[in-house]
C-alpha cells in the first residue's frame, strides 16, 4: 500500500508523527508493500489507517483503568480471533458503515481522531514501546479488518467520455480534398496533363480512408499527399502476367513437358594432370616463395617529381644495363677483327687454299663488315640517345625541383666526365671515318659494276628489240602500200621494252658528308668528354615544415598507405604477406618466405597486390603472375627475380599526387598531357624447396604436362627439351646444332665444351643413374634368388593380403617345408581371370556375367581392404556421446517406469563387436510367433494337425530359409490286428512354403520383427487355402489385407553384434565438392524426416568411386513382347539405350532338359539308401500343365488342374508343388528343391515326377518353372 | 628334440606385472593380453590376465603393487610379429564407475635374460570439452574399441591421448632354437639387470 505514505505525506498533522512511526512501522510497511495494488487502493489504506488509530485509541482506552495488560496480553487481544466482544461487535459494523459514507466525510470524521492518537502515542511510547512494537505488527492481519463495500461502477457514458478523451479512431468516411492539400490549392491530376502514372496498389477504399484520417491528425504537415489529394503511393509491383511458363492445357503437351529428359552418365574425367599420382607418399612436394619486396613504378601519390624520378632511374637501369653488356664495343671490335681478316687474306703472301674459296670467304666478311657496322651504328646511336635522354630529364627535374621549392627524391644524377686526349680521338675518329668512306666507295663501285653489268645487258636487249622493231615497221609499211585496208587490223603490240637507264657512279664527296653526318649524329665527337652518368640517393628530401600544404597532405596520404601480397596457388588462395606501409620512397619491404606443400601439379602462381588506404577499405591493384620454376630450380639457388604489374585503376587526388590514370602536364599551361597507370615490380624468387637429405621436393616429371611449355620458349633449352634433356648429351648436341649457338660466345663455352667431350667419346658418360649404389653389397642373395624362395613369396602374398593368403598362419622356416600345392589355388585363380568357365553355367552368356560379378566382387573386398586400413576416430576409440534432450528425456521417463511390467518386452543387449568374437561365437535366435492363411490340407486327409514350427536354418552364410511344411502322421500298420498291441506310423512332412531372409539383413537389422508373405507356390496339391475357416476365427485385419499366407517373425543374433558399418563408403569422388555437400546435407535432413527410410544419394562405381546417383537413374521401358500383352501402353517404341535380344528358344528348351535332367540326378543322390523311382507318366503330365501356369501367372488353375491330375493318374496319393524362379544359376535350384524336402520321403513304394519349364523371355531372362511331385499308391 | 634342423623356435616368458605409478588415481587392477603376428602361435601359460584390485601403498611411494604372474611361451616360424605385451589399467571414477586410467604395449624382450620394462600409461582424449564433461559426469570416458589398438601403428592419427602413469613390468625371457634358425639376438649379460627404458 504505497499509498498509504502518500497520503500520510498530504497530511500536516501525522507528518508530525512520522519520526517515530517511521521507525516503528518499517517491518509493517515492507510487508504489504509487495502485495499487487488495488485500483481502490488509496481508499482502503486510508480505511486501514483510520482502523488503526481506531485500535490506538481503543488501547489507550483500555490503559487507562489501573492494572494494564502487558504486551503480550495486549498482543493476544488483538491478534486472537476471539469471541464477539462489545465492543468489538460494536466496532466492526461501525468500520463498515463508515466505508460506505463518502470520503470527505471519513476524512473529516476521522482527523481529529487521529492527532489525538498520534499525540497520545507518544505519551505512550515512553513506558510501552514493547507493546507498540506488537502493536504495529497487527498491519499483518490487516485481512481480518478488510472492509467489505459494493464493486465500483463507473457508467458506460463515463467510460465513452474517458476513452474519447485517450483514444483517436479515425473516420471511415472519405476525407474531402481541399483537407489534404495546402490551402488554396487546386488539386492537380499528372494524368491528365499526358504524364505516365503507375497503377496504384489495390487498397480497399475503407481503408484508405482510414489512413488518411489518421495521417491528417498525426501529422498535419500534409507531405503524405500527392498534388492530386490521395495518399502517394508506388505503383503496384505485381505483374499483370505469370512470370512461370504456362504449363499448356492439353494433356498431351503437358505430360511432354513434364517428361524427365535422359542425360548418359559421363564420367567425369578429373583433372588428374594436375594430381600428384596416388601410388606417390602425399604431400611431400614443397615451393618456396621468397616475396621480398614490392617497388611502385608509378602510384596516384606520385608527385611530378616522383614521375621524372622514376623516369631516370628507370633511364638510368637501362643505361647500366647497357654499358654492363656494352654491346657498341663488342661489334666494334668484332668489325675490327672482320677488317683485319680481311686484310689478312687479302695478303698475297698468306697460304692461298684456292682462288675460289678465298673469294668466297672475303665476300662474306665484307657483308659481314657492313651488317656489323649497321648494327654497330645503331647501337651507338642509341646509347647516345640514352644518354641524351637522361640528362634531359635530369634537367627537367632540376627545373621542377627549382620550381616547387622543394625536394621529393633523394635522386641525385652526377655526370663524370673523362678527359680524352683531342689528338689522338680525333685521329681515331678521322680513320674510322675513312675506312667507312672507302669500304662504302668499294660496296657502291662493287654494286655500280654489277649495275653496269645488268645495264648493258638490258640495254643489249633493248637495242635488239628496237632494231626488230624498225624492221617490222619497214616490212608493214610496205604491206601497208599493198593492202592498206589491213592497217587498222594490225594487233595491240604488247608493252615496249623501257629504254634501261646508266647507273649514275657514286659521288665520293656526297658519300663521305653522309658518313660524317652519320658519324655526328651517333658517336661523341672527337675531343668531347667521354660522360658517365651516376645515379645517387644522396639527395636530401625537403622536410615537411617546409612544404606547401599539398605536398604535406600527399606525403601523409602516402603515410596512410598500406600493402599487402596474396599468394594464390592454382587460383586458391594459400598465404598472404603482412600488411606493410607504404614507404616514402614508395617501396615495400616484405622478406617473408612461404613454403607450399602441394599436392597438385602448379597450373598457376598469382601474386594479388592489395593496397589498403587508412582504415578504408581495401582495393586489389593487380595480379602479378609467376612463373613456376624449372624443377632444377631448388632454394637456394633461385635468383631474385622482378616482375612488373600494373594496375588499370583510376585515381584522381586532392593533394600534389599525380594521379593514376588520369591525365597531368608538366607545363604550366596544361599542355603535352600524360597519363600514367599505377606500376611496379614485385621481387621474389620461386623455387623447390629441398627436403632433409637434400633431395628436392618436386614431383615426378611424368606429372608435367608437356603442353604448358610453349613453342615460344624454344630458344631456352630447358624449356625445349625438358630438364630431363639436359642430361642427354644427344639431345643437348641436336638443340645446339639446331639454335645455332654461337660456339665462340663466352656465354656458352662451358656447354660447348661439354658437348664436345660427350660427344667425342673422350670421357665416359653413363647413360644411367644409379641409386642407392651401395645396395649391391647388402643384397645377401641375387635377387633371382629371392624371387626363387618360395617363403619369400609366400610371404609376401601375405603381406599383400592376396585372399588366398592373408590370414595364413605359421609360414614355415624352411623353402621345402612349404608345399607347392599352396600356390596352385592361386595361380589357378590367376591364370583363370581371363577364362570363362562354362562348365557350371550352362549358357555362356550367364557365365560371362557371372565371371564379371566375381571380377567386381574381387575389386570391391580389395578396395574394402585398403579402406579397412583408413581409421576414423569412432574405429578406434568408443566414445560416448552428448546426450541430447529427448535421450535425456527418456532416461528420466525410464525412471517412472514400472519396475515389472505386465508384458515383458525385449530388451537391449549389449552390442559385441564382431572382432571379439570367433568361430561357433553366434547364434541366430527365430522365434515363430504365428502364422495366418496357412493352407488347410484337405479331406480326405485326417484331422488336421498341421505344425509349421519346424524351421529350417538352412544356410547362415546367405539367407535365413524359414519351411513350412505340414507334419502329417500316417498310420502304417498293415495288419489291423497289431493295432491294439503297437503304434505303427510314419511321419511326412508336405512343404507349404518358405520365407526367404537374407543374413545380412539380420545383421544389419539387428532384429526382424514382423509379419511376412509365406511364399507359397501357386498349385499345392492336396491343400486348399481356405480363407473361410480362418475367417471365423477373427483376423479379421490380416484376412482382408490380402490373399497370402503369412508368418510372424522374430529373428535376432545372439550375441547381439555391432551392426557393421565396416564398409563405410568414404571413397574419393569425382563430383563437385559442392555437390557432395549438397547430398550430404539432404540426407541428413531426409534422415530426421524420415527415421526408418533408407535414403542414398550416393553409390560406388565400378571403380570405387563415390558417384551421384542420379547418373544411374533412368527410365527404362520394358520389353515390347511384354506391352504386347498390355496393348493399350502407347510406348511401344524401344529405347536405344536398351536393346532386348530375343532369346534363344531353342538354347532354352536345351537348358530345360539339362536342369530336369541335374535335378533328377541331385534328388536321387540326396536318397542314397532308397530307390528313387519316376513316374513318366505323371511327369509328362506335369510337363504340360507347366506352361499354363506361366501364361496365367501361376492364378486359379489349381482346380482345373486337380481334376486333370487325378484323372489321368487315377489312385494316387499325391503331394506335389511347382516351383517359380527366376534363373540365374543352377544352384539355387538345386537348393531350393532341396529346401523343400521332397525325398525325405521314405516310404517304399514312392514315385516321384519332376518337370522343369523354362519360358524364355528377351535379354536372357528366363523363368523356370519345377514341378516335384511325390506320388504314393492308394491300396 | 634333438633334431638337426628345428621347424619352430620357441619363446618362454614369465615375469610379472610388478607395480605402477598412478599419482592421480587409487585402487586399480590391471589386464594384460599379447599381441602376435600370424606366424606365432601360443603353447603353453595363459595369453590374457586380469589382476587383483590394488591400493597405493602408504608410504611415500605410494605406488600400486599388483606382482601379477606372466607365463607364456610362443612358438614361431618368424621373427615378424613379435610378442608385444598390451597392459590396460582400469579403476573407479569419484562415482564409482570403472573407468579406464591407462594403456600401455611393449615388445617381450628380444634376448634372454631377466629386463624390467617401465611403460608409460596413456588414455585416449574426449574429442571436445562438452564430452570431456558429459563422459566425466556418466562415467563413460572414451576408450579403445579393443585394447591391442596401442600395439599397432595404423590408425593411431585420429586418435589424441594423455599419459596418465606408469607400469612396471619384470620379464625373464628364453629362447629356444633361434640361433639355429639363423636368428642372432645377440649376448647378453643374463645377470645385469638393465634399467627401466622408455619404449
Amino acid at each position: 500500500m504505497v499509498s498509504e505514505k502518500s497520503h500520510l505525506g498530504s497530511q500536516q498533522e501525522p507528518g508530525q508523527e512520522e519520526p517515530e512511526t517511521g521507525l516503528l512501522s518499517v517491518p509493517a510497511r515492507r510487508g504489504p508493500r509487495s502485495l499487487p495494488p488495488i485500483p481502490a487502493a488509496s481508499r482502503t489504506g486510508f480505511a486501514e489507517f483510520s482502523m488503526r488509530e481506531r485500535m490506538r485509541e481503543k488501547l489507550q482506552a483500555a490503559r487507562a483503568p489501573p492494572g494494564f495488560p502487558s504486551a503480550e496480553e495486549a498482543y493476544n487481544f488483538f491478534t486472537f480471533n476471539f469471541d464477539p466482544e462489545p465492543e468489538e461487535s460494536e466496532e466492526k459494523p461501525k468500520g463498515k458503515a463508515r466505508d460506505g459514507t463518502s470520503q470527505e466525510e471519513e476524512e473529516g470524521e476521522e482527523e481529529p481522531p487521529v492527532l489525538g492518537a498520534s499525540k497520545m502515542d507518544e505519551e505512550e511510547l515512553l513506558n510501552g514501546k514493547d507493546a507498540e512494537d506488537f502493536l504495529l505488527g497487527l498491519d499483518h492481519v490487516a485481512d481480518d479488518f478488510v472492509a467489505i463495500r459494493p464493486a465500483d461502477y463507473e457508467s458506460v457514458h463515463v467510460w465513452l467520455q474517458k476513452e474519447k478523451e485517450i483514444l483517436f479512431i479515425p473516420s471511415r468516411l472519405t476525407v474531402p480534398t481541399y483537407k489534404k492539400l495546402p490551402e488554396n490549392v487546386q488539386p492537380r491530376f499528372l494524368e491528365d496533363e499526358g504524364l505516365y502514372i503507375g497503377a496504384r496498389p489495390e487498397v480497399a477504399p475503407t481503408n484508405q480512408n482510414i489512413m488518411e484520417n489518421r495521417l491528417l491528425v498525426q501529422e498535419p504537415e500534409r507531405r503524405w499527399f500527392g498534388d492530386d489529394g490521395r495518399i502517394l503511393a508506388l505503383p503496384s509491383p505485381l505483374r499483370p502476367y505469370p512470370s512461370r511458363p504456362q504449363l499448356s492445357t492439353r494433356e498431351q503437351s503437358t505430360k511432354a513437358e513434364l517428361e524427365t529428359l535422359y542425360r548418359k552418365a559421363v564420367k567425369y574425367v578429373h583433372s588428374s594432370k594436375h594430381m600428384i599420382g596416388s601410388g606417390d607418399p602425399p604431400g611431400s612436394f614443397q615451393l618456396d616463395i621468397d616475396i621480398s619486396g614490392l617497388i611502385f613504378t608509378h602510384h596516384p601519390c606520385f608527385s611530378r617529381e616522383h614521375v621524372l624520378a622514376a623516369k631516370l632511374a628507370q633511364l638510368y637501369d637501362q643505361y647500366l644495363a647497357r654499358q654492363q653488356r656494352n654491346k657498341a664495343k663488342f661489334l666494334t671490335d668484332k668489325l675490327q677483327a672482320l677488317r683485319n681478316a680481311v686484310q689478312t687474306s687479302l695478303n698475297p703472301e698468306t697460304p692461298q687454299q684456292s682462288l675460289d674459296t678465298n673469294q668466297k670467304t672475303i665476300n662474306e666478311y665484307k657483308s659481314e663488315i657492313r651488317q656489323t657496322r649497321k648494327l654497330r651504328d645503331a647501337e651507338q646511336e642509341k646509347d647516345r640517345n640514352l644518354l641524351k635522354t637522361i640528362i634531359k630529364v635530369w634537367k627537367e627535374m632540376k627545373s621542377l625541383r627549382e620550381f616547387q621549392r622543394f625536394t621529393n627524391t633523394p635522386l641525385k644524377l652526377v655526370l663524370r666526365k673523362e678527359k680524352v686526349d683531342q689528338k689522338a680521338d680525333e685521329e681515331a675518329y678521322e680513320a674510322e671515318i675513312q675506312t667507312e668512306i672507302k669500304e662504302l666507295l668499294e660496296e657502291h663501285t662493287e654494286e655500280y659494276e654489277e649495275k653496269m653489268e645488268e645495264y648493258r645487258a638490258s640495254y643489249q636487249q633493248w637495242k635488239a628489240w628496237k632494231k626488230a622493231q624498225r624492221a617490222k615497221k619497214k616490212k608493214k609499211k610496205e604491206a601497208a602500200e599493198e593492202h592498206p585496208a589491213e592497217e587498222t587490223e594490225e594487233p595491240p603490240r604488247g608493252e615496249d621494252p623501257v629504254k634501261p637507264v646508266p647507273p649514275e657512279p657514286t659521288d665520293p664527296g656526297e658519300l663521305e658528308r653522309r658518313v660524317r653526318e652519320r658519324a655526328a649524329h651517333c658517336r661523341r665527337r672527337p675531343g668531347e668528354p667521354i660522360l658517365h652518368p651516376e645515379l645517387s640517393l644522396a639527395g636530401s628530401v625537403t622536410p615537411n615544415e617546409q612544404c606547401p600544404r599539398v605536398e604535406v597532405l600527399r606525403r601523409e596520404d602516402v603515410r596512410r598507405r598500406w600493402v599487402y601480397l596474396k599468394v594464390l596457388f592454382n587460383n586458391k588462395e594459400v598465404s598472404r604477406t603482412v600488411s606493410r606501409q607504404l614507404s616514402a620512397d614508395f617501396q615495400v619491404h616484405f622478406g617473408q618466405i612461404f613454403n607450399l606443400q602441394i599436392f597438385n601439379w602448379p597450373e598457376s602462381l598469382t601474386l594479388q597486390v592489395y593496397e589498403t588506404i587508412g582504415h578504408s577499405s581495401t582495393t586489389l591493384l593487380a595480379e602479378v603472375f609467376l612463373p613456376i620454376p624449372e624443377t632444377t630450380v631448388v632454394t637456394g639457388r633461385a635468383p631474385m627475380e622482378e616482375v612488373e604489374f600494373s594496375s588499370n585503376q583510376h585515381v584522381t587526388l586532392d593533394h600534389e599526387g599525380v594521379g593514376s590514370g588520369v591525365p597531368f602536364s608538366f607545363e604550366a599551361d596544361g599542355s603535352n598531357q600524360l597519363t600514367l597507370m599505377t606500376s611496379g615490380k614485385v621481387s621474389h624468387s620461386v623455387a623447390w624447396a629441398l627436403g632433409e637429405n637434400g633431395i628436392p621436393l618436386v614431383p615426378p616429371l611424368s606429372q608435367q604436362n608437356i603442353g604448358f611449355r610453349s613453342a615460344l620458349k624454344r630458344a631456352d633449352a630447358i624449356s625445349s627439351i625438358g630438364t630431363s634433356g639436359l642430361t642427354d648429351m644427344k639431345k643437348l648436341a641436336k638443340w645446339a646444332a639446331e639454335s645455332k649457338l654461337d660456339p665462340n660466345d663466352p656465354n656458352n663455352a662451358p656447354l660447348m665444351q661439354l658437348i664436345s667431350v660427350a660427344t667425342s667419346g673422350e670421357s665416359y658418360v653413363p647413360d644411367f643413374f644409379r641409386l642407392e649404389q651401395l645396395q649391391q653389397e647388402f643384397n645377401f642373395v641375387s635377387d633371382e634368388e629371392l624371387s626363387r624362395s618360395k617363403r619369400f613369396r609366400l610371404l609376401c602374398l601375405r603381406s599383400q593380403e592376396v585372399p588366398e593368403f592373408r590370414n595364413y598362419k605359421q609360414v614355415p622356416v624352411y623353402d621345402r617345408e612349404i608345399m607347392e600345392k599352396i600356390f596352385q589355388d592361386y595361380e589357378k585363380r590367376l591364370r583363370d581371370r581371363n577364362v570363362i568357365e562354362t562348365k557350371d553355367h550352362i549358357d555362356t552368356h550367364r557365365a560371362i556375367v557371372a565371371k564379371y560379378l566375381q571380377q567386381v566382387r574381387e575389386s570391391v573386398i580389395n578396395r574394402f581392404l585398403l579402406a579397412k586400413h583408413h581409421f576414423l576416430l569412432t574405429d578406434l576409440v568408443v566414445e560416448e556421446e552428448v546426450p541430447n534432450i529427448s535421450i535425456l528425456g527418456l532416461s528420466l521417463f525410464k525412471l517412472a517406469e514400472q519396475k515389472r511390467p505386465l508384458r515383458p518386452r525385449r530388451k537391449g543387449r549389449k552390442k559385441v563387436t564382431a572382432q571379439n568374437l570367433s568361430d561357433g561365437d553366434i547364434k541366430l535366435l527365430v522365434n515363430i510367433v504365428r502364422a495366418y492363411d496357412i493352407p488347410v490340407r484337405k479331406p480326405p486327409a485326417r484331422a488336421p494337425n498341421g505344425d509349421y514350427s519346424s524351421a529350417s536354418l538352412q544356410s547362415v552364410k546367405d539367407d535365413v530359409f524359414i519351411n513350412i511344411f505340414d507334419e502329417v502322421l500316417y498310420d502304417v500298420s498293415e495288419d489291423d490286428r497289431e493295432r491294439g498291441s503297437g503304434i505303427h506310423t510314419r511321419i511326412e512332412r508336405h512343404w507349404l512354403g518358405c520365407v526367404k531372409i537374407p543374413f545380412s539383413t539380420i545383421y544389419f537389422q539387428a532384429r526382424i520383427d514382423g509379419t511376412f508373405k509365406i511364399d507359397i507356390p501357386p498349385v499345392l496339391l492336396g491343400y486348399s487355402k481356405e480363407r473361410n475357416m480362418i475367417l471365423e476365427r477373427g483376423f479379421d485385419s490380416v484376412r482382408s489385407l490380402s490373399e497370402g499366407s503369412y508368418i510372424t517373425l522374430f529373428i535376432t543374433i545372439e550375441p547381439q553384434l555391432v551392426p557393421g558399418e565396416s564398409v563405410r563408403e568414404k571413397f574419393e569422388s569425382q563430383e563437385d565438392e559442392k555437390l557432395l555437400q549438397a547430398t550430404e546435407k539432404f540426407q541428413a535432413e531426409c534422415a530426421l524426416k524420415f527415421l526408418n527410410r533408407q535414403c542414398l544419394t550416393t553409390v560406388i562405381d565400378m571403380s570405387g568411386k563415390t558417384v551421384f546417383v542420379t547418373r544411374y537413374l533412368k527410365p527404362l521401358n520394358p520389353p515390347k513382347e511384354l506391352l504386347n500383352a498390355y496393348p493399350n501402353n502407347p510406348q511401344a517404341t524401344a529405347p536405344e539405350e536398351l536393346i532386348y535380344q530375343r532369346t534363344d528358344k531353342a538354347a532354352a528348351a536345351e537348358l530345360q532338359d539339362r536342369i530336369e535332367k541335374i535335378l533328377k540326378e541331385k534328388i536321387m543322390d540326396w536318397r542314397p539308401r532308397h530307390l528313387t523311382r519316376w513316374n513318366r507318366y505323371c511327369t509328362s503330365t506335369l510337363r504340360h500343365f507347366l506352361p499354363l501356369l506361366e501364361r496365367s501367372q501361376g492364378e486359379d488353375i489349381e482346380d482345373d488342374h486337380r481334376a486333370e491330375l487325378l484323372k489321368q493318374l487315377g489312385d494316387y496319393r499325391f503331394s506335389g508343388f511347382p516351383l517359380h524362379m527366376p534363373y540365374s544359376e543352377v544352384k539355387p535350384l538345386i537348393e531350393a528343391v532341396y529346401s523343400t524336402g521332397v525325398h525325405n520321403i521314405d516310404v517304399p513304394n514312392v514315385e516321384f515326377a519332376l518337370a522343369v519349364y523354362i519360358h524364355p523371355y528377351p535379354k536372357n531372362v528366363l523363368s523356370v518353372w519345377i514341378y516335384v511331385a511325390s506320388l504314393i499308391r492308394n491300396r | 628334440m634333438a633334431a638337426a634342423s628345428p621347424s619352430v623356435f620357441l619363446l618362454m616368458v614369465n615375469g610379472q606385472v610388478e607395480s605402477a605409478q598412478f599419482p592421480e588415481y587409487d585402487d586399480l587392477y590391471c589386464k594384460y593380453c599379447f599381441v602376435y603376428g600370424q606366424d606365432w602361435a601360443p603353447t603353453a601359460g595363459l595369453e590374457e590376465g586380469i589382476s587383483q584390485i590394488t591400493s597405493k601403498s602408504q608410504d611415500v611411494r605410494r605406488v600400486l603393487v599388483w606382482n601379477f604372474p606372466i607365463d607364456v611361451t610362443f612358438k614361431s616360424t618368424n621373427p615378424y610379429g613379435w610378442p608385444q605385451i598390451v597392459l590396460s589399467v582400469y579403476g573407479p571414477d569419484v562415482f564409482g564407475n570403472d573407468v579406464v586410467r591407462g594403456y600401455g604395449a611393449v615388445h617381450v624382450p628380444f634376448s634372454p635374460g631377466r629386463h624390467k620394462r617401465t611403460i608409460p600409461m596413456f588414455v585416449p582424449e574426449s574429442t571436445s570439452k562438452l564430452q570431456k564433461f558429459t563422459s566425466w559426469f556418466m562415467g563413460r570416458r572414451p576408450e579403445y574399441t579393443d585394447p591391442k589398438v596401442v600395439a599397432q601403428g595404423e590408425g593411431r592419427e585420429v586418435t589424441r591421448v594423455r599419459s596418465q602413469g606408469f607400469v612396471t613390468l619384470l620379464f625373464n625371457v628364453v629362447t629356444k632354437d633361434m640361433r639355429k634358425l639363423g636368428y642372432d639376438t645377440g649376448p647378453v649379460d643374463t645377470q645385469g639387470l638393465q634399467g627401466p627404458s622408455l619404449p
